[in-house]
């Protein structure tokens, strides 16, 4: 097993933040990503994230939207490519609009943005979002849809169920079948669908350390237990994908293990006329077969997986999507 | 856990009458035929619109939930509520009735910082001039006085519904419900 050359750690100097980021994550990020990469990417961690607001274009589109917001006295940086405004000055909170309490608009992470819309959408599909509190990403599958077809968006925790409807009855999503129930027993409702969005409960490493600095409970065998539920989840999900049905499986973690190396073991378990792991049309991040691994990954067409790295100003996180080629 | 049902015939009535008068215009006959009213009983039975084309998927989540010990909470369109056998418009329903219905005649225009008062849940007890006149030509044509209003923006946007009350001289809008409930009660009322 090849071992980091590095003596020193990349982090040296960031005392009071080595007390929150746990030594192993340290060494970890320098052996997989590289050290230079690993320094850039604990720096943007410690950063604050830009409030991040994307229309409910069932409502308003972006145009629309930021000029009925800018005459109001708001300002704001346009982010065309993922059709979302980034917030630079707020005469009172975003949140007090009528714009916003009628769900004209949410405001969420710039990498929340992306799962739901690469996944293909129609609107006669039925779709699986198998972790769906606060219901952000459910709005923009809805979006998509057009507010057609189905959505079936499962939550395990009774806690965030309230969360997830109110934001479904804010944004006007009208599509959603809401259901209480532990995403690993998707399979035992014998429902197929045309797609699922599985963005998998994770360790959350890729998250700015800001929000409850979520690097600090983590320890590495939290890595492995999460990775085991997410296999779970993954292959719940698979059973249920209808013939030719698309699965995009996202997490906000930094670790191979909750990514690559979870995508690259499904994927090699699979004879290829079985499975195809399909491109993903962003431009951000890098490959997912770069990514350092104790050995080399197996498939091949890992390229077309995605790892986003909290450097462009979003959470960090990894995505991949794929088609069942077979019933 | 909760079950879910149709609407015996008598409740189908009660919400298509209550929708019906709060809209202005008879917008449920239309929907009916392609939706179906279904409950989620409890102390207050949230009712349901949902595609008559989601039924045997309907049928297939709550019988296979309940074998899997998981429940179904939401279905598509939640429409309002049952409390003691009155039924109540939730301000769920507005987007989608706005999206799939003709607007409603009955509609109440606030001005910018009316809007304001408005969604953080406060009664209007001096409507601005403009409010006023809207108030009084709805009293005027004989409307049940207590059946809500839909209170829109200056902008369009659906707020809220409202009462138009009189008490002496004065006359006033009360707060039934607003959009502002998504921030003041998240936990507790959805």
């Amino acid at each position: 097993m090849p071992k980091s050359s590095n003596k020193t750690s990349a982090f040296g100097q960031h005392r009071d933040a080595q007390k929150t980021v746990a030594r192993e994550f340290i060494k970890r990020w320098e052996f997989f990503y590289g050290k230079e990469r690993a320094q850039e990417l604990f720096h943007q961690l410690r950063l604050e994230d830009p409030r991040i607001i994307a229309p409910n274009t069932l409502l308003i589109n972006l145009h629309d939207l930021q000029r009925r917001l800018e005459r109001q006295g708001f300002k704001f940086s346009t982010l065309p490519e993922y059709t979302a405004l980034g917030v630079q000055y707020e005469p009172f909170n975003l949140v007090a609009t009528p714009e916003y309490l009628g769900g004209w608009f949410s405001i969420q992470a710039l990498s929340s943005l992306i799962p739901p819309r690469v996944l293909p959408l129609d609107n006669t599909a039925t779709i699986a979002d198998l972790a769906a509190a606060p219901g952000i990403k459910t709005s923009l599958l809805a979006m998509e849809m057009k507010n057609h077809g189905t959505i079936l968006a499962l939550e395990k925790s009774k806690k965030r169920l309230s969360a997830l409807k109110a934001t479904l009855a804010r944004m006007g999503v009208h599509n959603t079948f809401v259901i209480n129930l532990d995403s690993t027993k998707f399979a035992q409702l014998h429902i197929s669908v045309s797609g699922v969005l599985l963005d998998a409960p994770c360790s959350g490493t890729g998250l700015k350390l800001t929000k409850d600095k979520r690097l600090a409970p983590r320890i590495l065998s939290d890595i492995s237990r999460l990775a085991s539920i997410q296999s779970q989840l993954l292959e719940n999900a698979w059973q249920q994908l209808q013939k030719g049905g698309t699965l995009v499986y996202s997490t906000c973690s930094l670790e191979p293990e909750e990514g690559e190396v979870l995508i690259d073991t499904f994927v090699s378990q699979r004879k290829p006329e079985e499975v195809e792991l399909l491109p993903i049309p962003i431009q951000v991040g890098w490959p997912g077969n770069e990514t350092h691994w104790y050995e080399p990954f197996s498939s091949p067409s890992l390229e077309h997986t995605r790892r986003i790295f909290p450097d462009i100003g979003i959470d960090g996180f990894f995505i991949a999507m794929m088609r069942k080629l077979v019933r | 856990m909760k079950a879910w049902k149709s609407l015996d015939p008598q409740e189908v009535e009660t919400v298509i009458q209550k929708v019906n008068a709060i809209w202005g215009a008879d917008i449920m006959t239309h929907l009916l035929g392609k939706y179906l009213l279904v409950k989620r009983e409890g102390e207050r039975s949230e009712v349901y619109l949902v595609p008559t084309s989601d039924l045997k998927l309907l049928n297939l989540l709550t019988s296979s939930l309940t074998q899997q010990n998981g429940q179904l909470i939401y279905a598509k369109t939640k429409l309002g509520f049952f409390i003691r056998n009155q039924f109540h418009l939730g301000i769920e329903s507005l987007s989608f009735l706005f999206a799939v219905a003709a607007p409603p005649t009955r509609k109440l225009i606030l001005q910018p910082k009316e809007t304001q008062q408005f969604i953080y849940g406060k009664n209007l007890e001096h409507p601005s001039p403009q409010t006023l006149r809207q108030l009084e030509e709805l009293a005027v044509q004989e409307w049940e006085d207590e059946t809500p209003i839909i209170v829109l923006s200056d902008r369009q946007i659906p707020l809220g519904l409202g009462s138009y009350r009189v008490n002496g001289n004065s006359r006033w809008l009360l707060n039934i419900i607003d959009v502002g409930i998504y921030l003041r009660a998240e936990k507790t009322a959805f």
